[in-house]
């Protein structure tokens, strides 16, 4: 199913969402830069709390059958408004279309409910985001640090984390 | 004088669960992974891998490293197909810049790819035999490793982290003798194949100490979004070089292998029958190098525009994603690798459970992980 | 505790005439068997393990140096630290090297374990094992070659031919910054 048709069939569901815009040119960029690149594929926004609902709806709908989770992820942007992306990669192996789906959230206190019951591999990618980014998943079994050790403070990947020299530094 | 036999009923018996640490230091752990077994008897009823003991940190590196300079980061995540993780960022990069290398880059891409799939599954191959105890098919396996090795030094200068494939094309043009050498090493690599039949593919200890063990089934394997030759075990036919072919992979003549039934032994299977294919490969592939440029027109300050992608190639583990959002400048934004090791393990939660305690071992290197890309 | 032969010798060897060329015999018989049969530990974390790996293999063999890995640190005198030391991996590093029984030595190999390697400015790199061990040998590279490591090998084993059983071995210095 080609982008277009895709947003159209999830927008009958679902009307919060959004088709995110191409990103724009940056102002007095040198020549080369061009145009902003904008990738062939769908990308949608999702508010958090309706995320569930989509997440579920785009795995059953027959035409859809989005049964691959292939990525989780998240984005942390302090200009020009503060806020994280938690982006989603969903593929159907039937159809064999891509989609991404990115939810907003604000940069304290996150929490997006967790798709894990979806599919299993929300499981590690989500504890994944948490440890790099500190946004909670609500309804995860096992949120927990995955890759730094369990008495790590602060969350890696924000922009704003600063480093704290330890006895293993120079 | 008679023997008297005591029967036991389960009933008397208290039994606890034990919980088993196969640590991080254990030599067959294949890096440093740490699973955490929960017992009853020899049977396991959980499983709980632990990674991040070789989290380098690499997706903030990012933040801080010119697009040229992650070439050099990224050969370190999977770093048993150092080709290929060049591969997937040179395409990612590639795709913002909207530049679109040469044709003879292309072929030289896809043999270079392909003779390190020939390599990481080599070592998948002897190492696999050390797990289930057979120490010969090791020193066979790196023979012929040592041999790809060879030829990769004479390309790029390297044994191991190449650097070779460059954003808008390949590092330098092949030497002059380079093709006759590919050519008669894949006659040797034809030879060797039965001779890998004899020494673990046929051998029946082998074959009993993996087939039947670690069943993953289709269902599982879509749900864990388990990609590579782990998935194609399971009877899945989805490989990323057929169903959204890059680098004129359409051009290529070659079959997919899939197993039947999900087991450790199709898994392995699946993989010396890539071997096979991939040898192939590189021959259509050196029958059919057209002449010309290298490299695309690329400036010397790379600055993407605007704009996020995701690129992904068939890694010998897996799909590989690289996922990046660029901001204009000379650095990325954001850097994510979509890891097929890390994404892979996850199923051994599931399909050691049931298993004895002597299956892990066979279990987890039929996954065949790598732990540079697990962890990051 | 009951002292062994080789450390009760210095102390009645030196108080004899002449005492020296027993100890200096007993030495070079003592560091030959110690040099010739190095047993490492098989401790690969990350890249440099491959070439480890390839090092103990068919072309680079080293079991002709008599070096063959063993598994447990309690029976191996050598930990060859072959790979990037993260932070979260350091305190089982220690703990393997107290595992050891002495003498002890230790490699390290490769970039990352030297100094840091192309992870220097990582939030979760340990800049270079000596800050937890002390290391008897470097061996640059990224990764080093398999005659890189055997080269780094043979050094130790000149190390190790200095070594006396009259005086304790001096271990390197750690390189903590506090």
């Amino acid at each position: 199913m080609t982008p277009a048709s895709l947003f159209s069939t999830i927008r009958t569901h679902i009307s919060d969402i959004r088709e995110i815009p191409a990103p724009e040119a940056v102002a007095g960029a040198p020549a080369h830069e061009g145009k902003p690149y904008r990738d062939p594929l769908l990308f949608v926004d999702c508010p958090a709390s309706k995320w569930l609902d989509l997440a579920r709806f785009l795995k059953e709908d027959p035409q859809l059958d989005f049964d691959f989770l292939l990525m989780v992820t998240a984005a942390d942007y302090l200009a020009p408004a503060p806020k994280m992306d938690v982006i989603y990669l969903l593929f159907s192996m039937k159809h064999r279309h891509k989609m991404f789906v990115k939810l907003s959230v604000p940069r304290e206190g996150a929490s997006v409910p967790s798709v894990m019951g979806l599919w299993k591999t929300a499981d590690w990618q989500e504890r994944e985001v948490y440890d790099m980014y500190g946004i909670r998943f609500d309804g995860h079994l096992n949120l927990k640090r995955i890759l730094m050790w369990d008495g790590f403070t602060g969350w890696p990947m924000r922009k704003d984390y600063v480093h704290i020299p330890d006895r293993y530094d120079d | 004088m008679t023997t008297e036999v005591i029967k036991i009923k389960g009933a008397d018996l208290q039994t606890e669960e034990m919980i088993l640490n196969l640590g991080p230091q254990h030599p067959s752990t294949h890096g440093v992974l740490r699973v955490i077994l929960k017992l009853d008897g020899e049977v396991i009823i959980a499983a709980e891998p632990e990674v991040g003991y070789l989290h380098r940190g690499t997706e903030k590196l990012a933040e801080n490293r010119t697009y040229p300079q992650m070439l050099v980061i990224s050969d370190r995540w999977d770093y048993l197909s150092a080709m290929s993780n060049n591969l997937v960022w040179c395409l990612a990069v590639e795709k913002l810049l909207q530049i679109k290398p040469p044709e003879k880059a292309d072929h030289l891409r896809v043999i270079m790819v392909e003779l390190n799939r020939i390599a990481s599954h080599l070592v998948f191959f002897g190492t696999y035999g050390i797990d289930i105890g057979a120490y010969t098919p090791f020193l066979h396996a790196f023979r012929e490793r040592e041999k790809i090795l060879d030829l990769f030094e004479e390309v790029s200068g390297a044994r191991m982290t190449y650097n070779y494939i460059r954003i808008g094309g390949v590092m330098a043009d092949l030497p002059a003798d380079w093709v006759g050498k590919c050519r008669s090493f894949l006659e040797w690599m034809k030879d060797r194949f039965p001779e890998y039949d004899t020494l673990l593919t046929g051998n029946p200890i082998f074959q009993d100490r993996t087939k039947g063990i670690g069943v993953l089934s289709q269902a599982q394997a879509i749900t864990y979004g388990v990609t590579g030759p782990n998935l194609r075990g399971s009877g899945i036919n989805f490989d990323l070089r057929k169903d959204e072919p890059y680098c004129s992979y359409e051009k290529f003549k070659f079959d997919v292998p899939t197993g039947a039934n999900g087991d450790c032994w199709d898994r392995y299977w699946v993989r010396i029958q890539e071997m096979k294919e991939s040898v192939k490969i590189v021959e259509q592939a050196l029958d059919g190098l057209p002449a010309g440029e290298t490299n695309a027109k690329v400036p010397r300050i790379l600055r993407p525009p605007m704009g996020e992608t995701y690129a992904q190639i068939e890694a010998p583990r897996g799909s590989l994603g690289i996922y990046t959002i660029s901001d204009a400048n000379d650095k990325p934004y954001r850097v994510h690798v979509r890891a097929p090791s890390f994404i892979n393990l996850t199923m051994l939660q599931e399909i050691l459970v049931g298993q004895k305690v002597s299956d892990v071992v066979a279990t987890l290197g039929s996954i065949d992980i790598v732990l540079g890309e697990v962890d990051r | 505790m009951e002292k062994s032969v080789l450390d009760r010798l210095p102390g009645i060897a030196l108080n004899m005439p002449g005492g020296k060329v027993i100890i200096s015999t007993a030495d070079y018989f003592i560091n030959w068997s110690r040099k010739s049969s190095i047993w490492p530990m098989t401790f690969g974390l990350a890249c440099c393990a491959i070439e480890m790996m390839g090092s103990y293999a068919s072309r680079f063999d080293f079991d002709r140096f008599g070096v063959i890995p063993r598994p447990t640190p309690r029976q191996s005198d050598l930990m060859i630290i072959a790979g990037t030391v993260v932070k979260k991996m350091a305190p089982m590093i220690e703990r393997l090297y107290h595992q050891m029984p002495e003498p002890r030595w230790v490699i390290s190999m490769g970039a990352c374990a030297n100094k840091g390697g192309p992870y220097y400015d990582s939030y979760s790199v340990c800049k270079g094992v000596d800050k937890i061990i002390p290391v008897d040998i470097y061996i640059p590279g990224c990764p080093p070659r398999p005659e890189a490591l055997q080269y780094g090998m043979m050094e130790l084993m000149k190390k190790i031919e200095k070594m006396s059983i009259a005086k304790k071995p001096e271990l390197p210095p750690l390189s903590r910054v506090r």
